[in-house]
Order: structure tokens, then C-alpha cells, then sequence
């Protein structure tokens, strides 16, 4: 009987380890290093190795389309300073975006999202674009986080200039200014 | 313990393996169809919808309510299907997706030079476009007098197009132009 049970459970880890692992890869996306200088990580779900499955499995898995061709996709869960991006904070997304034909920003958590793109942002002066993210209203460009919890910030370039040369653009800025 | 047992544990480690290797190749996919069909549901295969914001931003994280998006799920199995759009003036991107998630065609305003265009989509046909099948890239794209014919691996998938609105006062001229647009079974 003791046999029985120990040989159970040791199959039973196997199967729940082969499944878990597979599943935390894909969602925590832990095969990508974040880019040169910086807390973003750069997303190619459309290549054809190994870690291009996992990449567009963690779209595919959350029932979601994969980011088109030609756009370059990044993704970020830390600020520059190295902490975690929390609702209960105020964040500033600042600088200025690379030279693309479109882009779009989002700020999300496990079922809530909230995002701004180049025809609804308000573009300062300077050239730069400054981002707000707060569950407080905020005058100007407005990003709503999670209430409680942490998030993610994603920035998608559709059809980037940038991403003929295949260099790495310089990405705008992530600043905590306070939590509550 | 692990000397009583080295056969059951090599075998769990295989069932690891193994386990790994089925939820990459098959559960995203899966998860993927289902949200098709609940974002389709009582919209008929090869038909052309425009989704409203709320299934758009669910089914593609890079896009805002502002956006419209167009979606044909097509199956060739009885036929070509003809994909005929029509865009509004600006930025926009015509993909085709297989079932299983894989981009497989992807247009835009700027390559295609012209807002309204045809897509022909079949099922490539043969031994060897089968075995190619299995890498799901395109098989084949060439023109013929409608505009661009794509043999695609697979018998089934999603065409997308997607239109990013530059101006609040354009929508409603945008939306009238892809509501132009059609899916339909071809004799072509």
C-alpha cells in the first residue's frame, strides 16, 4: 500500500511539475532578459525558436491574438528604479517615443487593462509625452492601474522605423513619485 | 527511497516531460479558439464582423477602445474564401492567423498602396505543401486580377484588419468604409 501511494505521488509530481512550469514560463515570460539599460524587456512572439512558442503562448493561453508582424512589443514590471509597479503608487511614464507610425501604452494587471495610444495622447512641446499612472483622476495623459496589486507597463510600436535596423530604441522613462 | 524506486522516478520525470511538452504545443491553442468562438458567437464562419471595442481590446492587448478591428474567422475546406476590404485613409494592418495562434500574412497600408483590396485564401494542396504545412509559414502568395492569392497551411483561420483612428470625427466615415468590407466563399 505504502508502495502504491509513494509511486502515486511521485507520477503525480511529475505530471503537476511538467504542467506548472510550462504554465509559469509562459505567463511570467522568464526567458526574457530585460533589454540593455533598463527594466524593459522586448517580446518577439513571431520568431520561429523555442521561446517564441512560450512567447505567443502567453498571448494564446489568455486568449489573445499575438502582436502583429513588423510591430515591436515591450513590456515592463519594475520602475527605473528597480521597484514593483504597485496600484496604490503614483508612476510617471516619461520621454519621448521612438520613431514609429504608431504606438500604444498599457497598464495591466490580471483582468483589468487600461491603455493610450498616438492618436489619444497629448504630446508636450518638447516633443516629449508624459504619462500619469494613478487611480486618482490626473490632469493630461492618464493611465488607470489596479486598485490594489501590482501591474505591468506594456509599449507597442506598430511598423517602428527602428525596427528595419533591428537596434534597440531608446524607451521612455518609468518614475515612482509616491504611494499612498 | 530513490533506490526502491528509480523506475518510477525516471518514468515521472518523463511524465514531466511529457506533460511540459503538451500544455506549450496544445493548451494555448486551445485557449485561443475558445476565446475566438466566444468573441464569434453567433457570427457564421467565412463572414466579415466589425467587433465592438470591448471584444477588440480582449482579444488583442495593443489596441484602445478608439480602434476598430474587422474579423473573418474563414474555413477553405469547401472553397476559397474571398476576403474583398475596404480601409479608411491612414494606418491600418491586414493579417491572416492560423487556428493555432501563428501568424501566417500580414499587410499594411503602406505596402499594399491602395485602401481597397482582395485577398484570395486557399488551402495550399499537395504532399509537399502538406509536410510544409507543419511550419506553418505561408505557402505561396502571388497576384492574380483581384489582388493577392495566399495558399496557407492550414484549412482554417482568423483574417484581421485592423484600423488605428486617427480622429475621434473620422470614425464614424471609418466604420462605414470596413462595414464595406466582405468574407465570402469564392468561385475563384
Amino acid at each position: 500500500m505504502r508502495r502504491f501511494f509513494i509511486t502515486s505521488l511521485m507520477l503525480l509530481s511529475g505530471l503537476s511539475f511538467g504542467l506548472l512550469s510550462a504554465r509559469y514560463m509562459m505567463e511570467n515570460m522568464s526567458m526574457v532578459a530585460p533589454i540593455a539599460g533598463g527594466q524593459w524587456m522586448e517580446i518577439k512572439p513571431d520568431g520561429d525558436d523555442l521561446i517564441a512558442l512560450y512567447l505567443s503562448g502567453h498571448f494564446l493561453r489568455r486568449g489573445e491574438v499575438p502582436p502583429l508582424k513588423g510591430s515591436r512589443f515591450f513590456v515592463r514590471k519594475l520602475d527605473d528604479d528597480g521597484n514593483t509597479l504597485r496600484g496604490d503608487c503614483v508612476v510617471a511614464f516619461e520621454g519621448k517615443m521612438p520613431e514609429t507610425r504608431w504606438w500604444f501604452v498599457s497598464a495591466e494587471a490580471k483582468n483589468t487593462r487600461t491603455a493610450l495610444d498616438a492618436g489619444e495622447a497629448v504630446r508636450e512641446a518638447s516633443g516629449n509625452y508624459t504619462i500619469s499612472i494613478s487611480n486618482n483622476p490626473v490632469p493630461g495623459n492618464w493611465l488607470v492601474p489596479p486598485t490594489t496589486g501590482t501591474y505591468a507597463i506594456t509599449l507597442v510600436l506598430l511598423d517602428a522605423v527602428t525596427e528595419a535596423n533591428g537596434t534597440t530604441p531608446s524607451l521612455p522613462k518609468v518614475k515612482r513619485l509616491w504611494c499612498s | 527511497m530513490m533506490n526502491r524506486y528509480p523506475f518510477w522516478f525516471f518514468t515521472s520525470v518523463v511524465l514531466a516531460v511529457l506533460a511540459h511538452v503538451y500544455y506549450v504545443l496544445f493548451v494555448p491553442s486551445r485557449s485561443f479558439n475558445h476565446a475566438i468562438d466566444l468573441a464569434l458567437a453567433d457570427k457564421p464562419v467565412n463572414s466579415f464582423v466589425l467587433l465592438d471595442p470591448a471584444t477588440h481590446m480582449k482579444l488583442m492587448p495593443f489596441t484602445t477602445a478608439s480602434h476598430l478591428v474587422g474579423i473573418c474567422k474563414f474555413d477553405t475546406t469547401a472553397g476559397n474564401i474571398r476576403v474583398g476590404a475596404k480601409m479608411p485613409e491612414g494606418f491600418w494592418n491586414f493579417a491572416v492567423y492560423s487556428l493555432r495562434g501563428k501568424q501566417v500574412y500580414a499587410i499594411n497600408d503602406k505596402q499594399a498602396d491602395t485602401n481597397a483590396f482582395s485577398v484570395l485564401l486557399s488551402k495550399s494542396e499537395g504532399v509537399i505543401g502538406q509536410a510544409l504545412g507543419l511550419g506553418e509559414d505561408v505557402l505561396d502568395v502571388s497576384t492574380d486580377d483581384l489582388g493577392w492569392r495566399i495558399a496557407l497551411p492550414d484549412a482554417q483561420g482568423l483574417a484581421i484588419l485592423w484600423f488605428a483612428v486617427p480622429d475621434p470625427l473620422l470614425r464614424a466615415k471609418a466604420i462605414e468604409d470596413m462595414q464595406q468590407s466582405r468574407c465570402a466563399k469564392s468561385d475563384g
